[in-house]
């Protein structure tokens, strides 16, 4: 699904390769090497190349994240004015600020997981009348994690894999390694189809069709690898 | 010699004085021994005046023996007398006067005393419970249903006092006085940290608040929320103090045996934890309501 | 464009930022480390940074209360009443009351307990919007974690610290956080470092940057001198 000739997207297709639609991604790895810059980016090339995007935002607010988005030359606000991304911001209304909705930005709580998984119906609907496919992304579970038992966050992540399929879309979340007991882990990971660690030097990609994996960097323009193997 | 004589002499004399005086002493502690065996004697017949009439003249001779020792030995009795009719407070009265004279002469008797007075407050407590949870049960059903006369007034102060005692609810002094919208900000930050410590005690805070403005539907509705956070952590003395909140808000609604019912689980849950002054605000909440005389 | 501001501490603005700041503006940095390698007196330099700039600071201190924290201050030869006792200098005192000071809150001093974190992060709440009333930009210390996970449960202690953050952020602030290497259980220690911007790391000789925003990891010696941090 990433789209080999686009520049913004350096090497990462041939890492890739195409994940099927109805798949869920597990992007995992330990604190700060660059698991969200991932995924706006992930996010970002999807919006480029026309497909609608539902984005969970768990780790920052929107403002946090538009912010930080700019910081690669990545602009969000005309696909949050065109609709084309359908963001749910699961932290700002901890922040005490009373904020409405609007059409393509629903807050929820990260302590709430029925209502965030309400707003992901919604969203995938939404999503699935404006294109065949789209791209979901969830960054990240830590956060959801603190706030609620390891057993509801699994079964949160059974629900969210059954709508992002049914609505035949590619789910990218996040996990950060060793924030939660090892049993818990290991459930995450069999639940994906596709798997992607990060370690801060290399990149494993882990799938039923084998193992890949990259050298990579953090640059000005996103994440960017080579020697792919 | 004349020296020797005179030493003499004066042994002579003063030993025979000594004598009597000797004497007297044996035969008012002989009056004394008496006089305490006949109340002793009537105490067990359960004739109180009796027992009183010859403990009455046993503490004149101590008094006159000048034996402060005895004195107190005395009004420990008498302080027994009373304890055997039931006069809890009068006994205690006694027993702390004995207790003071036996510290004065640094009596060894000092320290039984002290375990004494310790013990009969701890019966004193358990005997008002039974009383206060015998007089509720025979309160008369009232035959009208709804609303009792409750003086709000003569509560209120009481059950703030309850609500204070308890240390979770104390570290929110300063928010006590909060209004009622920063008082539900409070609870908001505790839900979604999930402090249920913190959470439980606003809950109180919050329905305390509308207890107050009369609001009892509101009011009862935050000490239920309260009950079932308290009851799911297991703390008993919050959990004794929202069961007391809840007793209170159904006697005013008329539903007095599910009012009884709370009030005696509060009384159950201080005890367990030993929690007498819980207790003993509960049970001058429960005097005023229900118009018992202490 | 990443915004950089002064930490406050001699040499780091030119490790990190080339000279113009080092910190990411409206970020959340951690600082940990064994104990005593100078976690503290970060906090207190990078405030005093602010405070000399006209800088609001809001400050949550659950291991020195105000007496302390003047006489700390006072240590390094910054002048108290330029410091702890300007007007600018917000403190939410989590522990006096628990040591049993008498103390009483003023329109810059909110005393709260380390037992009761809902009462420190609504007093929070009330310091943040007085400052916001003032400056569109402050400075925060959260000093330390761990004292506050000693109190409470440890993931209790993350969930505040997530609406910390997400407090001082969204109303412009920049914040430091500390916390006691190995304190914590591994997956605790591994939150915090995931919901934090950026992380340094102090060993009592040498400063590590592991992560921040738009910046590699970094490394360099530093001193502790009777006028704070000093990197090389």
């Amino acid at each position: 699904m990433f789209m080999k000739n686009n520049s913004d997207i350096t090497n990462l297709g041939d890492l890739l390769g195409d994940i099927e639609p109805g798949k869920i991604v597990l992007l995992y790895g330990p604190p700060k090497v660059g698991k969200s810059i991932f995924c706006y980016q992930f996010l970002y090339s999807g919006l480029k190349g026309g497909e609608p995007c539902l984005y969970i935002a768990a780790d920052y607010g929107l403002r946090q994240l538009e912010q930080r988005m700019m910081e690669f030359n990545w602009f969000l606000q005309p696909y949050i004015q065109s609709g084309e991304v359908y963001i749910i911001d699961i932290l700002t209304r901890l922040a005490g600020v009373k904020i409405g909705d609007s059409n393509a930005v629903k807050f929820s709580s990260v302590q709430n997981l029925a209502d965030l998984m309400v707003k992901v119906g919604v969203g995938t609907r939404s999503l699935f009348r404006k294109s065949s496919k789209f791209r979901a992304v969830l960054d990240s579970l830590t956060m959801i994690f603190a706030f609620n038992p390891p057993n509801l966050v699994l079964r949160l992540m059974k629900a969210y894999k059954n709508r992002v399929s049914e609505a035949n879309g590619i789910g990218l979340v996040v996990h950060t390694t060793g924030t939660v007991e090892p049993q818990f882990e290991t459930s995450l990971m069999e639940l994906a189809d596709f798997k992607i660690c990060f370690d801060g030097k290399s990149i494993q990609v882990e799938s039923s069709a084998g193992k890949k994996s990259a050298q990579y960097t953090i640059t000005d323009e996103g994440i960017k690898c080579w020697g792919i193997e | 010699m004349i020296m020797i004589l005179g030493l003499f002499d004066i042994f002579e004399r003063g030993r025979s004085l000594e004598d009597y005086i000797h004497r007297l002493q044996e035969l008012r502690e002989e009056e004394f021994d008496i006089l305490m065996s006949i109340a002793g004697y009537y105490l067990d017949e359960g004739k109180h005046e009796k027992a009183m009439e010859y403990l009455e003249k046993a503490i004149k001779v101590a008094v006159e023996m000048d034996d402060k020792e005895l004195e107190a030995l005395v009004l420990d009795s008498m302080g027994d007398v009373y304890l055997d009719k039931r006069e809890i407070d009068v006994a205690l009265e006694y027993f702390k006067e004995a207790f003071k004279l036996y510290s004065s002469i640094k009596s060894p008797h000092r320290d039984e005393m002290k375990d004494k007075i310790s013990e009969v407050e701890r019966m004193k407590e358990a005997i008002e419970m039974a009383e206060l949870r015998k007089k509720l049960e025979e309160t008369p059903k009232s035959p009208e249903v709804g609303r009792f006369e409750v003086d709000i007034e003569d509560i209120l102060p009481k059950l703030k006092k309850l609500v204070r005692h308890l240390e979770n609810v104390s570290l929110y002094e300063p928010s006590l006085e909060s209004t009622f919208e920063e008082l539900k900000e409070a609870l908001n930050i505790a839900s979604t940290i999930n402090d249920k410590m913190g959470e439980g005690s606003l809950l109180i805070l919050l329905g305390t608040h509308l207890f107050e403005n009369e609001d009892y539907d509101g009011a009862f509705n935050y000490f239920t929320r309260a009950k079932e956070i308290f009851s799911k952590i297991e703390d008993k003395k919050s959990l004794g103090t929202v069961n007391v909140l809840l007793g209170l808000i159904h006697f005013i609604r008329g539903d007095e045996k599910e009012a009884l019912e709370n009030f005696k689980k509060a009384i159950e849950l201080f005890k367990g934890e030993n929690d007498s002054k819980a207790s003993e605000l509960t049970i001058d909440i429960c005097r005023s309501l229900y118009g018992v005389e202490g | 464009m990443i915004v950089r501001i002064s930490s406050g501490i001699p040499g780091l603005d030119k490790l990190i930022g080339g000279g113009g700041g080092s910190l990411a503006e409206n970020t959340v940095t951690l600082i940990y480390g064994p104990p005593k390698v100078g976690k503290s007196i970060f906090s207190y330099q990078f405030a005093y940074e602010g405070l000399v700039n006209d800088e609001p600071c809001l400050y949550v201190s659950t291991d020195y209360g105000l007496k302390d924290l003047e006489r700390n201050v006072a240590n390094f030869g910054w002048k108290v009443e330029e410091y702890v006792g300007s007007e600018n200098f917000y403190l939410i005192d989590a522990i006096s009351t628990i040591s049993g000071v008498e103390v009483s809150s003023t329109l810059n001093y909110f005393p709260s307990s380390v037992y009761n974190p809902t009462d420190i992060m609504v007093k929070l709440g009330v310091a943040i919007r007085q400052i916001k009333s003032k400056s569109p930009r402050f400075r925060s210390v959260l000093d330390s974690l761990t004292t506050l996970m000693a109190f409470n449960d440890e993931l209790l202690v993350v969930r505040v610290l997530t609406i910390y953050i997400m407090r001082i952020k969204e109303s412009g602030g920049t914040a430091i956080v500390t916390y006691t290497e190995g304190s914590a259980d591994s997956k605790v220690e591994n939150m915090l470092k995931a919901i934090v911007d950026n992380i340094i790391h102090l060993d009592g000789e040498n400063l590590t940057v592991e992560a921040m925003v738009g910046s590699g990891k970094l490394k360099a010696h530093y001193n502790i001198t009777s006028s704070g941090i000093v990197v090389d």
